[in-house]
């Protein structure tokens, strides 16, 4: 072989360098919790404000302070994450019952409201009778509040369910065992069953009219197939354009963001107003 | 040749036949349903556009008259006497319509820097002798606040039941103006009382001066208070949200949302007419009278307008009072919108009115106002009555 060829070979060798392998590292582990399951006391979905036309209806010092009382209730006590679906058991403080408290379980039919107005029901089927009880999540009559199940549903209102055919969906055994949630790193796995309505021949409440349709209730049952397309092209027709209506858009992100950044402020400032520790810490 | 005014009469139904299709209306080129007479009328003829500026003969000048826009109501009545302020011409030109940018500029930068000015004025210490601090005797009535209506959240109380409190931000709140008993009515002393600055264009020069004498930067809203030669008050003092006290019982006054000129239904709560059946009698008043007084009752209900006026709410427990953002929470609700200015004031109820000591130590807050140097430093943030359960506390029970 040629010398030159040789040393260039040489040269070359001697100076390759082996690239490193990229190292992998999986930014989920650093994260606590999934988007959608943050911690409490940085964000829950009643800590936004509900939209307000026009503009200067709102008063952003008032959605503050609603939130600092939010989150000195949520020091005083452990209220857990939980959605229209899943199951609960509230201890509440009575004075006309025996050992001065009374426990309801049930299973959660809507959560709604902003702020310390934020109201939850919850439905239990007693001997055979349908039994609802309406709490604040925010009322410091509310002594505890235990999660038996959490579940979430694609329909955020579950009423539908005073009408079920089969009534152990929400027969809920008072003694029940509490199952553990799953942790928040993970997302929540969503119910998409559908329940079957008993027969009626006229409802109370025009479920085919309602718009949207609740997914989780099976409706065809009962409801010809022609209705239902004919009630859906109203709806296209009359109201489908409302949701290009660009004034009713709300955007949820940044408020989002913000309020988590508030929070974070407002932990400092009720420690301070509570006497907890002084102003210079 | 088209005859012209052949043509004019029947253009409105040549155009609905045409190939290229125009809206009925010949002004606005839109379609137009209901009153055709009337709105034929109105849009007949539509005003010229002129490209140059025109030179108006004698017989033009005639003309236009009757092509000037007038005022018209929307049932179709023309005058010239009673617009509504809010349909007049704007006001032509701006206080800075002869400046350039720069000297505006300049003039806004100088207003901020009078207001630091009369704060300064606030501080010194030549008048207080002329304003003496008295204490509270029977029958005396003390000066109020005013503030800003945040919203509404509710509180609990120590019995489980709960009430829906309105938020009230007294901010800036500053005495403008003392009028002694001669020089209001015979009766009575007032104060004028302001609240939150404002900008000091765009007011009249009369306000300018009152401001100036109390050293007071220009308020958004005044309102005037009824008192007692007791309670005078030094104008360029400034009150607080611990005016007032937990406990006490205040009246409200704010000025109602405004509907404009609402019908009978919605105004009265009148039923109407059948609907669907009767064209003729839907949300009308019905009969206005019968033969037996021969004419109208005064006050016979009809419509006209709904909201837009002051309104009081009388007997309203404070039940707590933020000390750092100045926010009184009332128990109970307050005619208006958020952001609204309310008048607050000692309640005027003979049952919550003090005629002992004792009892002004309860039902009205400090006489005449609030002192801070008088008491500590260290002001606990929130005030809760003894009635209210604070959120931070643990959960009721009941023993």
């Amino acid at each position: 072989m040629n010398m030159s060829l040789l040393r260039v070979i040489r040269r070359l060798q001697s100076s390759f360098v082996a690239p490193q392998r990229p190292t992998l590292i999986s930014t989920d582990a650093e994260k606590p919790n999934v988007e959608g399951r943050e911690d409490a006391n940085l964000f829950s979905f009643e800590y936004i404000p509900p939209q307000v036309q026009p503009e200067w209806h709102r008063n952003k010092l008032k959605y503050r302070l609603e939130r600092m009382d939010c989150l000195r209730r949520r020091q005083a006590i452990d209220i857990p994450e939980f959605y229209p679906g899943s199951i609960l058991a509230v201890t509440v403080a009575d004075n006309y019952a025996p050992g001065k408290s009374m426990r309801f379980a049930g299973r959660c039919l809507y959560k709604d409201g902003f702020g310390l107005g934020c109201k939850f029901v919850l439905r239990n089927v007693i001997d055979n009778e349908g039994v609802e009880k309406m709490y604040h999540l925010f009322a410091p009559y509310i002594q505890k509040v235990e999660l038996l199940r959490l579940e979430k549903w694609i329909d955020t209102d579950l009423r539908f369910l005073r009408d079920a055919a089969d009534q152990s969906i929400c027969e809920i055994d008072p003694n029940m065992q509490a199952e553990s949630p799953l942790p928040k790193t993970e997302e929540l796995p969503v119910y998409k069953g559908k329940i079957r309505l008993r027969e009626i021949a006229m409802w109370e409440f025009l479920y085919h009219k309602q718009w949207p349709r609740p997914y989780n209730a099976y409706l065809e049952e009962h409801f010809i197939e022609e209705e239902l397309i004919e009630r859906e092209k109203i709806h296209w027709q009359t109201q489908s354009h409302l949701k290009y209506d660009i004034c009713k858009h709300y955007d949820v992100t940044k408020i989002k963001a913000e309020i988590m950044d508030e929070m974070k402020d407002n932990r400092h400032r009720v420690d301070v107003a509570d006497k907890k520790i002084t102003a210079d810490a | 040749m088209i005859n012209k005014k052949v043509f004019r009469m029947f253009s409105n139904r040549f155009y609905s036949y045409s190939l290229y299709y125009v809206g009925n209306c010949l002004r606005c080129q839109r379609e137009y349903h209901g009153n055709r007479s009337f709105l034929a009328k109105r849009y007949r003829r539509p005003k010229k556009k002129f490209l140059y500026a025109p030179v108006e003969t004698l017989h033009a000048v005639k003309r236009r008259e009757k092509e000037i826009d007038r005022y018209t109501d929307k049932y179709g009545v023309r005058s010239d006497k009673f617009i509504p302020k809010h349909k007049l011409p704007a006001p032509r030109w701006h206080w800075d319509y002869d400046l350039t940018q720069d000297s505006t500029a300049f003039i806004k930068s100088v207003a901020g820097q009078i207001t630091a000015e009369y704060n300064q004025k606030l501080n010194s210490p030549f008048k207080e002798d002329e304003w003496p601090i008295q204490s509270w005797t029977p029958g005396s009535y003390r000066c109020g606040a005013i503030g800003i209506k945040l919203g509404v959240h509710p509180l609990w109380f120590k019995d489980g039941t709960y009430a829906n409190t309105t938020l009230l931000q007294i901010t800036d709140c500053h005495v403008i103006k003392n009028f002694s008993k001669e020089e209001f009515n015979n009766k009575k002393a007032a104060v004028l009382v302001g609240a939150k600055n404002a900008s000091p264009f765009y007011r009249t020069e009369k306000y300018h001066e009152f401001c100036l004498e109390a050293g007071v930067p220009i308020k958004a809203k005044c309102f005037r208070f009824y008192l007692s030669e007791n309670a005078a008050l030094r104008p360029g003092t400034q009150l607080n949200a611990m005016h007032f006290r937990t406990g006490q019982f205040v009246d409200c006054t704010a000025m109602s949302i405004g509907y404009g000129m609402a019908g009978v239904v919605q105004r009265w709560h009148m039923a109407g007419g059948p609907a669907g059946r009767n064209k003729h009698w839907q949300r009308r008043v019905g009969s206005i009278g019968s033969h037996i007084r021969g004419w109208v009752q005064k006050g016979k209900k009809m419509p006209g307008q709904l909201g837009g006026t002051y309104e009081t709410i009388r007997g309203l427990k404070v039940l707590r009072v933020n000390t750092r953002y100045n926010v009184i929470y009332v128990k109970g609700r307050i005619p208006g919108h958020i952001n609204q200015f309310v008048k607050i004031a000692d309640s005027s109820l003979p049952h919550y009115r003090p005629k002992t000591e004792e009892q002004a130590k309860k039902l009205i807050g400090p006489f005449p106002c609030y002192i801070p140097e008088s008491t500590n430093e260290d002001l606990p943030e929130e005030i809760y009555d003894d009635s209210v359960v604070p959120l931070h506390a643990p959960s009721i029970t009941f023993s």
